[in-house]
């Protein structure tokens, strides 16, 4: 039978490619729409998922890590004391503005985390060690946002709030959500964004080998006022829902993706059905020699199915030229083996959906219409 | 003298199709059109039966009958001594594939297939595989002569070509019964002639052939003929006079 399903689709190249580039575009639209919306959820938490796992304490208002209200640092110390902690890593973030010898601005957020550790950041270092945070002036700044910052590189001078600071270390795609990182030590950063020396963001808590991690932050919770710890993943997740509940990014990716899908439904549903319509005769042939319409099923959905595996490896490979080449700019994601399984999934959907009304015309197809043509 | 009259003679046996007081009558709005009056006809082994009439007689609805694409609205047909109007869609279309090979007025080859693949495509419903298959399109095929065209597309094919393909795909599952709907209608005289040899042989061979035709040329090469008009069907002599047929 794939043999007969091969020969239609050949026979009807026009139709055929018509059905095929629905899905191509259908598919590509769909994978570079969830490439997009990985790499902004994965922005919006890259500072909690690119940290090891660590118990996140922050203001108990605070549900997201790219707007964190300042908490009094002698929490600190009040967490270190609880039973079940090895160590407290304090970290800071200023908003803040850069200047740059040719006069152009940009707006950075400084991150400032406790040397010699520096838990909690700098992370994906290129160039440059953290000691080099050390030196006065030192901070990092992302080769990736070279263009967002008039060209700074490894060695560049340039003013944060009016003080000067120099990169000392460059880090590759340790990029913010809507932000540009700058890191640098705690107390630079405090320096830089005008914080004071009894205010923190966060606190990210080391938990003993052997103790338990949730009972640590129920302990927090219980007995540390104004402040929420969270498991790394909670914090994550709960930064991602909390801007994409005050952001209408998801509304806006996920309406783009399902007119994706009913776009490639309708393109590739009326282009089998118009293919079937002109091979009326054909059909009606099959059904009055004795073709039952399991057959004749079978026969359209296999050239569904050819059709989507085609057009899912064509619109595949764009993908991958896509990511890629956006990936060059900073814009970094990846497809997991389950998301390309769920497009492969979804493609095979589309196409053999498109075949419905295919299928439904030609089965209501009598086989005695082949005596009248 | 009616259509059952020679039937009525022949030997059960030989039976491969029966229409049994079977009618056809369809509904166009608020009107019911009798296609085709309870009808009784018996084609036997051997048999070309020459089914005449003019446009909208009812001759194609007979045909349709005989080939189990519709069911009577009244009475029976049996093929093979099997009751069709006891059967349901799937087991129709196994009949057809099983009991009976059809010849189209426009060939009705299937475009995007070869000759070759045309004549399989009944023994693939029919799940054959393998060196049966094989041998037995080439058979078939051979004995239409168009072994040289098998690996040609149909509509490189003259309409005389096309026709003896129908041919051999109808013949390959090799069926008691064998419909042809003005198999030679789109053909030019030689082509027309040829076929008609070639459909005669068959039926010689033991094969029962319906043919549904306008052309009186094709009369000589009938063993019995049915009139059909308004929807009323009765067999005539090879030999008698229809006047306007």
């Amino acid at each position: 039978m794939i043999r007969i399903a091969i020969r239609f689709l050949l026979y009807d190249k026009p139709k055929t490619i018509g059905a095929f580039m629905g899905i191509i575009i259908s598919v590509f639209l769909i994978g570079q729409q969830t490439g997009i919306f990985l790499f902004l959820t994965g922005a919006m938490k890259k500072l909690v998922d690119s940290n090891p796992p660590l118990v996140w304490v922050t203001d108990s208002k605070t549900t997201n890590v790219n707007a964190m209200a300042l908490i009094d640092a002698r929490v600190q110390r009040q967490i270190a004391s609880l039973p079940g902690v090895e160590a407290v890593y304090p970290m800071v973030i200023a908003g803040a503005s850069a200047k740059f010898a040719d006069g152009k601005t940009a707006g950075l957020q400084v991150v400032g985390t406790q040397g010699p550790s520096f838990v909690g950041g700098p992370f994906f270092l290129t160039t440059g060690t953290t000691e080099d945070l050390i030196n006065e002036g030192a901070i990092t700044t992302d080769i990736f946002d070279a263009k967002a910052l008039a060209g700074a590189t490894l060695g560049t001078s340039f003013e944060i709030n009016g003080h000067k600071v120099r990169v000392a270390a460059q880090t590759k795609g340790a990029r913010g959500f809507g932000g540009i990182y700058a890191f640098t030590t705690i107390e630079r950063a405090r320096y830089l964004g005008k914080i004071s020396n009894n205010k923190i963001s966060a606190l990210l808590v080391k938990v003993k080998a052997g103790a338990d991690t949730a009972a640590v932050i129920q302990n927090i919770n219980t007995n540390i006022f104004g402040v929420r710890a969270w498991t790394k993943e909670d914090f994550a997740s709960t930064t991602v829902r909390t801007v994409l509940g005050q952001s209408g990014i998801a509304i806006s990716i996920g309406t783009i993706i399902i007119f994706a899908v009913i776009a490639g439904l309708f393109i590739i549903g009326l282009t089998l059905y118009s293919a079937a319509t002109d091979r009326i005769r054909d059909y009606a042939t099959l059904k009055a020699i004795g073709a039952t319409n399991g057959f004749i099923t079978r026969l359209i959905l296999l050239q569904a199915f050819i059709l989507a595996v085609a057009g899912y490896g064509v619109a595949t490979g764009l993908m991958e030229m896509f990511r890629i080449g956006i990936a060059n700019a900073g814009t970094l994601f990846y497809y997991t083996p389950l998301m390309r399984i769920i497009f492969l999934v979804l493609t095979l959907t589309i196409s053999l959906c498109g075949a419905i009304f295919a299928i439904r015309r030609i089965l209501k197809l009598e086989p005695a219409t082949v005596f009248r043509s | 003298m009616p259509a059952t009259s020679k039937a009525t003679q022949s030997n059960a046996a030989a039976h491969v199709a029966e229409v049994i007081n079977a009618n056809k009558s369809f509904k166009s709005g608020d009107q019911t059109i009798m296609a085709l009056q309870s009808t009784n006809l018996v084609v036997n082994k051997g048999d070309l039966l020459l089914i005449i009439g003019p446009s909208g007689s009812g001759k194609t609805t007979l045909l349709s009958l005989l080939g189990c694409v519709i069911y009577p609205t009244e009475g029976k047909v049996l093929i093979n001594g099997v009751d069709t109007t006891k059967l349901n869609d799937k087991q129709m279309a196994a009949l057809r594939l099983d009991q009976i090979g059809f010849v189209f007025q426009n060939f009705n080859l299937i475009a995007p297939l070869t000759a070759e693949q045309n004549v399989m495509l009944p023994l693939q419903l029919q799940g054959k595989k393998g060196a049966e298959v094989d041998e037995r399109v080439d058979a078939a095929l051979k004995l239409m002569g168009m072994s040289h065209r098998k690996k040609s597309m149909s509509k490189s094919l003259s309409g005389g070509e096309q026709q003896r393909i129908a041919i051999a795909r109808a013949l390959v599952t090799q069926p008691a019964l064998m419909l042809c709907d003005e198999p030679t209608a789109s053909l030019d005289a030689k082509s027309a002639k040829t076929v008609m040899e070639e459909l005669r042989a068959i039926a010689d061979a033991g094969r029962a052939l319906a043919v549904v035709t306008h052309d009186p040329r094709l009369r000589p090469y009938a063993t019995r003929v049915i009139t059909v008009e308004n929807g009323v069907a009765r067999e005539v002599s090879p030999d008698e006079d229809l006047g306007g047929h």
